[in-house]
């Protein structure tokens, strides 16, 4: 007896239709399915949709011919699952973030913040910025306190720098934001001034550029010698030249060596004119007029720029500074009272700074804070001002025009062969646009040509400049660590802020350029592209939050709100 | 009360009648006309006249009055003033009185001048009430009857409320009435309508006093006996009640004196009042607190409905009394209306009953089973989806919107970067994110298309991602099944899990004659595989929730009842105990509760310590979800644990079972409960908590209040209880963002404990489930730059996103349905389970059981309104949306709905929100209008055309 029936096998969205033969067997039903279907026997579900039949998946030991197909109104319905290919799996296992060790997981998050143990945001905010100056860090982390002397002075020092160093590492290595009580502790012992403590016996607000200063000055007479310069520099050996007299890791990193140049007013009033031509020229040394006296010329080093806001009272000589550049020119000049030999007697001086020689790092201190004499009240002298009006600055600071001759002469090389290098670049861009053009409009080709025609007479005048200025003899280099091409153009990388009407109280905030490290990404970038918009990303530290911000955000802390205002500017040398 | 509208005809009916009767009386007739228009006149004039300024005509009435008040006392027994005179200044006082009409605000003149005299002819009455000659007088027994009614009119408002003078004259009266009868006078009988509503009101009121004074005096509430003349007065109120537009009276005086039934032999209910009579009984269930009274409200409504054969309503009531043994009767009695069958076919769908319909001559039943089974909802769900041009798949980043953050740009950009390290947890959050989302719509873009995403989960998480793909089909088992077999055979554990899961998800709430769930879970379940297990469990739960199939009983007992070797033999145990629980959904099933509560009776304490062991007395509670006093011996059984979990399983019981009932009572309790100050242990607290939100659901009196308790609880109570403030708002507001409570709810989002602001979080994304709630999606938005750095909450935020989004905003977890009257138990169910992981987050969701959070399929249903032909083919038609507005108790046709827009079917229909046809061209079977609704023509309707010519 071999009957068959019409059956519909439903797989997936398709319908197969058989013929059921139930002698022979499960085995035939499931090859026939094979063969429709591509999926193999023992993959093969079979259940069926009629009832009356078996229940669930159709076992191979299934009789089919004690079933009564015969009681179901045709056709027989069934289910068939199974897939004739099975998933792939991928090769590389994925790897997620939460396997990962701590460090490593650190660089993938966004960086930690510092707790804030009670007031201590000016520190907070100092030592993030600090993170980020790669030397600084080297140099610290080579330092071994010689603590076989019996200074306690040098002592406190060495506790104080080991626990930086050990503070910004483990800042590296947490993806949470950590404590930093040894560093409180540690400039509290080495700063006592910074261990005061208001009327409730809880720590006072410090002045985040005094604590920077302090700290920056135990660093420098400790992180002394050679050994520590090089350490700091990856080892490669610096010149004395470059060095030009920094004998520790601050002083190469931080310091510039300033060149002051004082000249009496009164006598060379009459030729005031001629006496800045003549000061321009001085640095090579030609000999002044006999009749005035002779310019006193001194060299210092300094490790921070200092931009003069000339707020509030002190409103002598009224230059209303509305951009760091201002401020920082106006530090640099200043009278004074001298005596003067050839008067004889005391005379009015000016003073004006010039920097011989740069540092790969430069620190800007914007002199919001000033004390102001209050004679008038009863048991105060005077009080600690801020001064709130805004002082614009950009993400790239040039410092060409603060620099001395000599060192201006050494940064024009560069500066000209990379302005003619854009000019080039334009140029092509511009043929290149022609290009695919594909001769296009008469007029516009006629034009560029023009154009062409000016670069290339530029081209030569500054052919010839070039030639002019490298010719004579090869130039001294600018700063420790920095290339041969550098231009004077700083990059703003971190910045220390304020909020708060007065300097004893407010709040600190730290904000960090982004770590833009991501190679692969760079490469794929077009080299056209300007790299000043390479990356705006920025975090701001606030204590132990830490949030994404961008550079115009940074551009906003110029002051003249209530908002966070710039106090520490930090800028790298920008290569 | 019913309000003052409803007063207007029947006071017009009162006048009329008393007119008619001035006509017999004849005498002063026209007199008396002049003086009534008169009358009104001053009345409008001035309302309040004082006896010095008083008019010409008042005087008359006066003295008249006052002269027919001592003709009928007869103080000086003068012979001259006969019965018959008397009866006559009877007369003349009753006409004044009936034809007194005034405004609402002021006292009518004739009861204000007989005011001083009250009492006098109180004291006359009662000379002549004890006097036994007086009884076989047959004139002075009439007296007797008439000065009764003219009592209890004046008792009305003079009388002393708690003494009940006027239904005390009032029953003397009848007395008299009876006695007249007795002595041959069939003619004199009083009725009660002619004194006017008010009198008709006040006299229901004391009714209901007087009843209850004989109950507390000794009385059986059972017997007629001792309230015979209270029903007859009642018998005759009841009726004038219904007939004068006044049913919530007569519903209302039914209930007082406990003789609901009555209302089935009332022959004045009929096709045009029965659902004002319907509608008023539904909802008064729910302020029933016994719950024999509530089934009887509920069932008299039911017989109602049968009784005018409005089976599909009538089926409503069933499903909301949860009385499934009335379906069949329902079918049979409208066998041969083919589409009221159909339709009741739709919402037995709806609410998950797994009822077969009996194969019968007509071979209808195949089709009707089909209905039932939900077999064509994926086809209607998509085919709105395509309408409404909603098929594009969604990414998770569409969800998301980063780039609308602030710092969106940056994170985007940095997670582009860094693309070799994939967080687990952030992956995990879009594998939901991405399956609810895309819920229904069989394709999305990280699952489908290949299988790389699957692979960028970790452990747990690959099985949630297998199992996602269950949800993208949902409801598509045979298409769906073909893409998820392949993972079975994966040669990884957690994606095997996943597959087996997502074959449970598949097949949530639909019925396929080769049943593939229960075959392909079968091995798994009885496997070894620790994790295979807890997937088929979980599986097998989502799937037949609510289906209480004995087969798959079977298979999970076992699980439940074995020994346990250790914590993970422990959450095997509580899976399957939350399995059986979602399968046999309010169903009171002795084989599973049994299985249940001797697990947790024989379970050693670090069992019950276990993490999961809560679920386990979830599963129990489930079983008894909504039925009230038949938990009771479960609760009983449950306090012999020793533990502290023993606690917590009773209020859920408790809790569970009075699920949507808005007993006052329970929540009292509940909110005892919460008074103790606890710190720890105090699992049972949250549990009340929660449980006052499940009690007060759906009713929205009590929800009101308990909006109000929860502040108390905010304000006063230990962290505990408020952790599970949020859950409880989250119960009340499902799928239902109101203004206030997501106020409420971004306000707690921002808590510093942790698990409030979770809880809060996750709950946001409850309320606002399926609606595209663009306020909540902006606040979502902000919580996950909030908290950008706790992984915990942006796992929540991510989570609530994908609920907000659910379905593409197609879909609803409102377990309420058809117009907020029934509550579907699977889909409640599925809520619970979501809520009570959110108890202990830490070792739920944000462990390794994320996957309960598919329970939540269960609770996932079509928002939508489709319009159908007799075979169910689309039919467009206009329909308007609005915002429903409570019209019971109110009388005449007031508006369903106000607010509303005109759209063409298909259309969304939101939490309180209701439809009605646009049009009079067609009529739908159902009374409601949601999910799938069949239409047929209007048989009346007349083609404008056809009207012009």
């Amino acid at each position: 007896m071999t009957t068959k029936y019409a059956a519909t096998v439903t797989w997936g969205k398709e319908c197969i239709e058989i013929e059921l033969d139930p002698s022979a067997g499960v085995s035939g039903l499931k090859s026939e399915l094979q063969a429709r279907t591509g999926v193999p026997l023992d993959r093969m579900k079979v259940m069926a949709k009629s009832k009356g039949l078996w229940k669930g998946v159709l076992k191979d030991a299934e009789d089919l011919t004690s079933l009564k197909f015969s009681a179901i109104a045709p056709p027989v319905q069934m289910l068939m699952m199974g897939s004739a290919t099975l998933p792939v799996e991928p090769v590389r296992k994925t790897v997620f973030l939460e396997d990962l060790p701590p460090e490593e997981a650190a660089r993938m998050v966004e960086p930690s913040g510092l707790v804030n143990l009670g007031n201590t945001c000016y520190l907070n905010s100092v030592a993030q910025c600090l993170r980020v100056i790669p030397p600084l860090r080297d140099g610290l982390k080579h330092y071994s306190p010689n603590i076989a002397g019996d200074n306690r002075q040098a002592q406190m020092h060495a506790l104080l720098l080991k626990s930086l160093s050990s503070t910004l590492d483990s800042l590296d290595r947490s993806p949470t934001a950590i404590s930093p009580q040894n560093l409180v502790m540690a400039t509290k012992m080495a700063f006592p001034q910074m261990a005061q403590t208001g009327p409730g016996g809880h720590p006072m607000q410090q002045d985040a550029e005094e604590f920077y200063s302090s700290l920056i000055g135990a660093a420098a007479t400790e992180l002394r010698g050679e050994g520590a310069i090089r350490a700091a520099f990856h080892g490669e050996k610096c010149s004395s030249e470059e060095l030009n007299g920094a004998t520790n890791v601050i002083d190469a990193v931080f310091g510039m060596r300033m060149e002051e140049t004082l000249t009496c007013d009164e006598l060379s009033s009459s030729t005031a004119h001629d006496s800045t031509d003549a000061m321009e020229t001085d640095g090579v040394g030609v000999a002044s007029s006999s009749l005035s006296e002779p310019p006193v010329i001194t060299h210092d080093l300094h490790r921070k720029l200092v931009c003069n806001i000339q707020g509030g009272s002190d409103s002598s000589s009224q230059v209303n500074v509305t951009h760091i550049v201002e401020g920082i020119q106006l530090a640099l000049t200043g009278k004074l009272e001298k005596y003067s030999e050839i008067l004889g007697r005391d005379a009015m001086w000016t003073r004006s700074q010039k920097i011989a020689r740069l540092p790969p790092y430069l620190v800007v201190q914007f002199g919001r804070f000033y004390w102001k004499a209050t004679p008038d009240s009863q048991d105060h002298s005077g009080v600690k001002c801020k001064v709130m009006k805004p002082v614009g600055f950009q993400g790239v600071l040039d410092v060409y025009d603060f620099c001395s001759d000599r060192l201006k002469k050494a940064l024009k090389v560069a500066r000209d062969k990379a302005a003619k290098e854009e000019e080039d670049r334009v140029a092509k861009k511009l043929k290149g646009e022609e290009d695919a053009k594909d001769g296009g409009d008469e007029a516009a080709a006629m034009e560029t040509d023009g154009a062409k025609e000016d670069e290339e007479g530029i081209d030569d005048e500054l052919k010839a400049a070039l030639a002019m200025s490298v010719e004579p003899e090869p130039q001294p280099p600018v700063g420790p660590g920095l290339p041969s091409n550098f231009r004077g153009l700083y990059e703003l990388f971190a910045v220390v802020t304020h909020k708060g009407r007065d300097a004893d109280g407010g709040h600190y905030m730290g904000w960090v350029k982004a770590d833009n490290t991501n190679s692969s990404d760079n490469n794929k970038r077009d080299k056209i592209v300007d790299s000043d918009e390479e990356n705006d990303d920025w975090y701001v530290f606030d204590d132990d939050e830490v949030s994404p911000c961008k550079t115009e955000d940074i551009l906003k802390l110029k002051g003249g709100g209530d908002w966070h205002m710039s106090y520490l500017n930090f800028y790298r040398a920008k290569k | 009360m019913a309000p003052k509208s409803d007063d207007k005809p029947v006071e017009l009916m009162a006048e009329t009648e008393t007119k008619k009767k001035d006509g017999k009386n004849g005498t002063k007739d026209g007199n008396k006309k002049r003086k009534d228009g008169k009358k009104k006149k001053n009345d409008s004039g001035d309302v309040i006249d004082d006896a010095n300024a008083m008019s010409e005509e008042d005087k008359q009435l006066k003295e008249r009055l006052e002269t027919c008040v001592s003709t009928l006392i007869n103080e000086s027994n003068e012979v001259a003033v006969t019965p018959a005179i008397r009866l006559k200044a009877i007369d003349v006082i009753v006409s004044e009185l009936r034809s007194a009409t005034s405004s609402m605000t002021s006292v009518p003149k004739p009861l204000k001048f007989l005011r001083p005299k009250y009492d006098a002819l109180k004291g006359y009455y009662g000379s002549i009430a004890g006097d036994a000659g007086v009884d076989g007088d047959r004139e002075m027994v009439y007296l007797r009857a008439r000065l009764g009614d003219v009592l209890a009119v004046l008792a009305m408002t003079l009388g002393k409320h708690e003494e009940r003078e006027s239904l005390k004259f009032k029953l003397q009266g009848t007395k008299d009435y009876h006695l007249l009868m007795t002595l041959g006078d069939d003619a004199s009988q009083d009725d009660l309508g002619s004194w006017g509503h008010e009198f008709v009101r006040s006299l229901a009121g004391e009714i209901g006093q007087e009843y209850n004074a004989r109950v507390v005096s000794g009385a059986d509430p059972e017997k007629d006996g001792p309230f015979e003349d209270l029903l007859a007065m009642v018998d005759v109120i009841v009726p004038f009640n219904i007939a004068h537009n006044s049913e919530a009276e007569a519903v209302d005086l039914l209930i007082e004196v406990q003789r609901l039934k009555k209302i089935l032999d009332l022959d004045s209910i009929d096709e045009k009042n029965y659902r004002r009579v319907c509608m008023y009984l539904i909802k008064t269930a729910d302020f029933m607190s016994d719950p024999d009274d509530y089934a009887e409200v509920l069932e008299s409504a039911y017989e109602l409905f049968v009784k005018q054969s409005q089976y599909f309503d009538a089926l409503r009531v069933a499903l909301r009394l949860g009385n499934e043994d009335a379906i069949p009767s329902l079918f049979s009695l409208c066998s041969e209306d083919k589409l009221m069958r159909k339709q009741m076919c739709l919402l037995l769908a709806r609410q998950r009953i797994n009822y077969v319909v009996e194969d019968d001559d007509d071979g209808s039943a195949e089709e009707l089973n089909e209905l039932i089974g939900n077999e064509k909802l994926s086809e209607e769900f998509l085919k709105v989806a395509q309408d409404l041009d909603v098929m594009d798949p969604k990414t998770p980043e569409d969800i998301y919107k980063s780039h609308l953050a602030e710092t969106g740009g940056f994170s985007r950009r940095r997670d582009a970067g860094n693309a070799g390290v994939d967080s687990a947890r952030a992956n995990l959050a879009s594998t939901y994110v991405n399956a609810f989302v895309n819920a229904g719509f069989g394709q999305d873009k990280l699952m489908t298309p290949d299988n790389e995403w699957l692979y960028k989960n970790k452990d747990h998480g690959m099985m949630a991602a297998a199992a996602s793909l269950g949800l993208i089909q949902l409801w598509n088992v045979e298409e769906g099944l073909a893409q998820i077999d392949k993972f079975l055979y994966s040669s990884e554990e957690y994606v095997k899990a996943g597959a087996a899961l997502a074959v449970g998800i598949l097949s949530s709430g639909v019925r396929n004659d080769a049943d593939p769930t229960v075959a392909l879970l079968d091995e798994h379940i009885n496997g070894d595989s620790h994790i295979m297990k807890c997937a088929a469990c979980t599986g097998l739960g989502i799937a037949y929730a609510g289906s209480a199939r004995e087969d798959v009983m079977e298979l999970l007992l076992p699980i439940v009842e074995q020994e346990s070797a250790g914590p993970a033999t422990m959450l095997e145990v509580s899976l399957a105990g939350l399995a059986l629980g979602m399968i046999f959904v309010g169903k009171c099933d002795d084989a599973a509760g049994g299985a249940i509560v001797q697990r947790l009776m024989e379970a050693s304490d670090e069992e019950l310590d276990h993490s999961h062991a809560k679920f386990l007395c979830i599963g129990l509670g489930l079983l008894f979800l909504g039925k009230m006093e038949k938990a009771e011996a479960m609760i009983e059984a449950l306090k012999t644990i020793e533990h502290k979990i023993s606690k917590f399983a009773a209020i859920v019981l408790e809790t569970f079972a009075y699920a949507g009932s808005g007993n006052v009572l329970r929540v009292q309790e509940m909110l005892h409960q919460c008074a103790e100050h606890l710190e720890e242990d105090a699992a049972h607290q949250m549990a009340a908590v929660i449980g006052i939100g499940l009690i007060t659901m759906g009713e929205p009196v009590g929800a009101e209040m308990a909006l109000r308790s929860f502040e108390h609880l905010l304000h006063y109570c230990e962290l505990p209880v408020k952790r599970a403030v949020p859950l409880a708002l989250g119960v009340l507001n499902i799928s239902n963002p109101e203004f206030s409570v997501i106020d409420q709810l971004s306000r707690m989002s921002h808590d510093p404990d942790t698990e409030i602001s979770q809880n809060a979080i996750l709950v946001m994304g409850l309320t606002s489930a399926g609606t595209n709630n663009s306020r909540v999606a902006g606040l979502l938005r902000q919580l996950s730059e909030f908290y950008s750095k706790e992984a915990g909450h942006v796992f929540c935020v991510r989570i609530a996103q994908a609920m907000l989004h659910m379905g593409k905003g197609l879909m609803t977890l409102n377990p309420m349905h058809s117009d907020r009257m029934i509550t579907s138990g699977p889909a409640l169910g599925g809520v619970i389970t979501l809520i009570y992981s959110c108890l202990d987050l830490k070792s739920t969701l944000l462990d390794k059981t994320h996957y309960l959070l598919y329970y939540l399929t269960c609770a996932m249903n079509p928002r939508m309104l489709i319009t159908v032909n007799e075979d169910l083919s689309w039919r467009p038609v206009t329909v308007r949306v609005g915002q429903a507005v409570d019209t019971v108790g109110q009388a005449g046709k007031p508006k369903t709905i106000t607010g509303f827009q005109t759209h063409t079917t298909p259309v969304l229909i939101s939490a309180k929100e209701r439809a009605e046809l646009g049009t009079e061209e067609v009529l739908s079977v159902s009374s409601v209008l949601e999910g799938i609704i069949i239409l047929k023509d209007n048989p009346d309707y007349e083609t404008p055309e056809s009207n012009d010519k």
